[in-house]
């Protein structure tokens, strides 16, 4: 599945404007810096995801020129739904597919969309919520009923949070429903979760040394970050003491993360800048692989090649070059011969 | 002038309704019903408001002291289908389908919107299993993460009142196409599966 039209209006720098893709294989988007480069995968990322890669409100999103908070964004789709929209309604944002409108969670990973920026290679040494996204996003994008389970557990949570932060002492009652309701949900996701890490450590090696790094693949270890011990209704029994002090939810998938390990030390302490994009890197070509498995992924990547030394960008060039899917790559220098040659449209912004 | 913007500011506080509506709908109440029809809606608003009463026993409206479903002699009594509220009970009897009675708990539990079990008819519902006649509780409460909550919540507190209890299940619409579905639906459909032995053996 890929996008082939774009059209934007009131969209960030463009007050009107429209843009072509190959429906498969590498569009180029080349122009300097603040031509609307990243915006045009910014709108894609949105099409698919139903939010910006860096959360921004939607109302930031209007041309600055333009006088009526109103921005719409339409995609032509020469397979599935023929087209996919987005305008923004009051503070909120409306999506259609085809003639029907459709609610946020039923876009995701249809199809699956990969960013990578500058932002994404932050994911080994940046806050713990950079990673759980990362996981999130993989199998929300997967599987929806992961999806599902995530937005109830993240209701269950502000409900349980709701009931700690009452000046009252809880309802045993209803402190044992909402911890069970929790723990339904919370133990689905934390499985899936464990599952999908198991998954990702076993390619892990290979994907590094086909990146020229056997060096990395040597010496980094992927594991789950041990927040909860045994059951985890039962982690959720003990904290309760500190929950109630705390006023929230202290143990659960909220607050999970993923421990890159160097040998014996934290990875974050000991890994280079370069490695840090090197095993980055790593991680998107194992998503992209991932999901592939259920359907093409369209690759958006943006300013990808400034980032990285000559061996890399050789096999980053042989990855690209040979992607089956839809790829979007901005970029404002020059590009490797051979993934030149691999390039159907180039767009030029001024 | 005043008139329509105070009756616009009546409609508007009625959900779902937002100023814009509120004001067509004040508007049309102004210019274009008859009199007649003006005081006939106004009649069922402060007549229906005055004489509402809840049924003691499943507190769904009623006319007197008991609602039709409960004074039905051809209604299982021992079957209580409990549900949120009265909206879910007639979604329910509009499929004919369902032989018990109800219980309308007024809500779910949520502490974000300071419900608690004491804003329910949970205490009602225990007196009325104690009374000895009701073989099954079924929990019809929504899949929502506060529709889990009271689900769990009334499977503890009705545990020791000796009755089957049970949850409805949640799965595949008529008429639904697999395709479509979105996956926490199959998934579900999956896992509660039935035996179509059984199935016919009940129908």
């Amino acid at each position: 599945m890929s996008f082939v039209r774009l059209s934007l209006e009131n969209f960030r720098r463009f007050p009107k404007a429209q843009f072509s893709f190959a429906e498969t294989g590498l569009t180029l988007i080349l122009g300097p810096n603040g031509a609307g480069k990243s915006t045009i995968l910014e709108t894609i990322y949105l099409l698919c995801m139903g939010r910006t890669p860096r959360d921004v409100r939607f109302s930031s999103l209007v041309h600055r020129g333009s006088t009526t908070a109103y921005f719409r964004v339409e995609a032509e789709r020469p397979s599935g739904p023929g087209r996919s929209v987005a305008y923004l309604n009051g503070s909120a944002v409306v999506y259609h597919e085809g003639d029907q409108t459709v609610r946020r969670s039923d876009l995701i990973g249809k199809p699956p969309v990969i960013l990578f920026s500058a932002d994404e290679m932050r994911i080994v040494a940046g806050e713990p919520a950079l990673r759980r996204r990362m996981t999130d996003r993989i199998l929300s994008q997967e599987r929806p009923e992961y999806l599902a389970r995530l937005k109830r557990y993240t209701r269950a949570v502000e409900e349980r949070n709701a009931l700690l932060r009452d000046d009252m002492p809880p309802d045993p009652g209803s402190w044992m429903a909402l911890d069970e309701t929790l723990a339904a949900d919370g133990s689905e996701i934390l499985s899936a979760r464990r599952g999908f890490l198991r998954d990702v450590s076993a390619d892990l090696p290979d994907t590094l040394k086909s990146l020229g790094s056997p060096h990395l693949a040597e010496r980094i270890r992927i594991e789950p970050a041990e927040t909860i011990r045994g059951e985890y209704l039962n982690a959720l029994i003990d904290a309760r003491p500190q929950d109630r002090g705390a006023g929230h939810t202290t143990v659960g998938p909220h607050r999970d993360d993923i421990r890159f390990w160097d040998q014996t030390l934290p990875a974050a302490e000991t890994v280079s800048q370069g490695e840090t994009r090197i095993l980055s890197l790593a991680l998107k070509l194992i998503e992209s692989r991932r999901l592939a498995a259920v359907s093409q992924p369209i690759l958006l990547c943006d300013d990808l090649f400034s980032e990285l030394d000559g061996v890399r960008r050789d096999a980053v060039t042989a990855f690209l070059a040979a992607y089956p899917g839809q790829v979007l790559l901005t970029s404002c220098l020059a590009l490797p011969d051979p993934l030149l040659a691999a390039v159907r449209l180039t767009l030029t912004l001024e | 002038m005043k008139l329509l913007t105070h009756l616009a500011e009546q409609f508007n506080k009625l959900p779902g309704v937002g100023p814009k509506t509120a004001l067509r709908l004040a508007h049309h109440v102004l210019f274009s019903m008859t009199p007649e029809d003006v005081n006939v809606f106004a009649a069922a608003l402060t007549d229906g408001k005055r004489r509402l009463q809840t049924c003691r026993t499943c507190f769904s409206i009623a006319d007197g002291d008991d609602c039709a479903i409960c004074k039905n002699p051809n209604r299982d009594t021992g079957v209580i289908l409990v549900v949120a509220d009265i909206r879910d009970l007639l979604a329910v009897e509009e499929t004919g389908m369902f032989k018990g009675r109800y219980h309308v708990l007024g809500g779910l539990l949520s502490p974000m919107q300071r419900i608690g079990p004491d804003k329910l008819r949970i205490g009602e519902l225990r007196e009325r299993l104690k009374a000895g006649q009701v073989r099954e509780v079924i929990l019809g409460t929504v899949p929502t993460a506060e529709g889990e909550v009271t689900a769990h919540y009334l499977m503890d507190k009705l545990r020791d009142c000796g009755v089957k209890i049970t949850r409805i299940s949640a799965g595949i619409p008529v008429g639904g196409s697999l395709e479509y579905m979105d996956a926490m639906t199959v998934t579900r459909a999956i896992l509660n599966r039935q035996d179509m032995r059984a199935g016919q053996e009940q129908g």
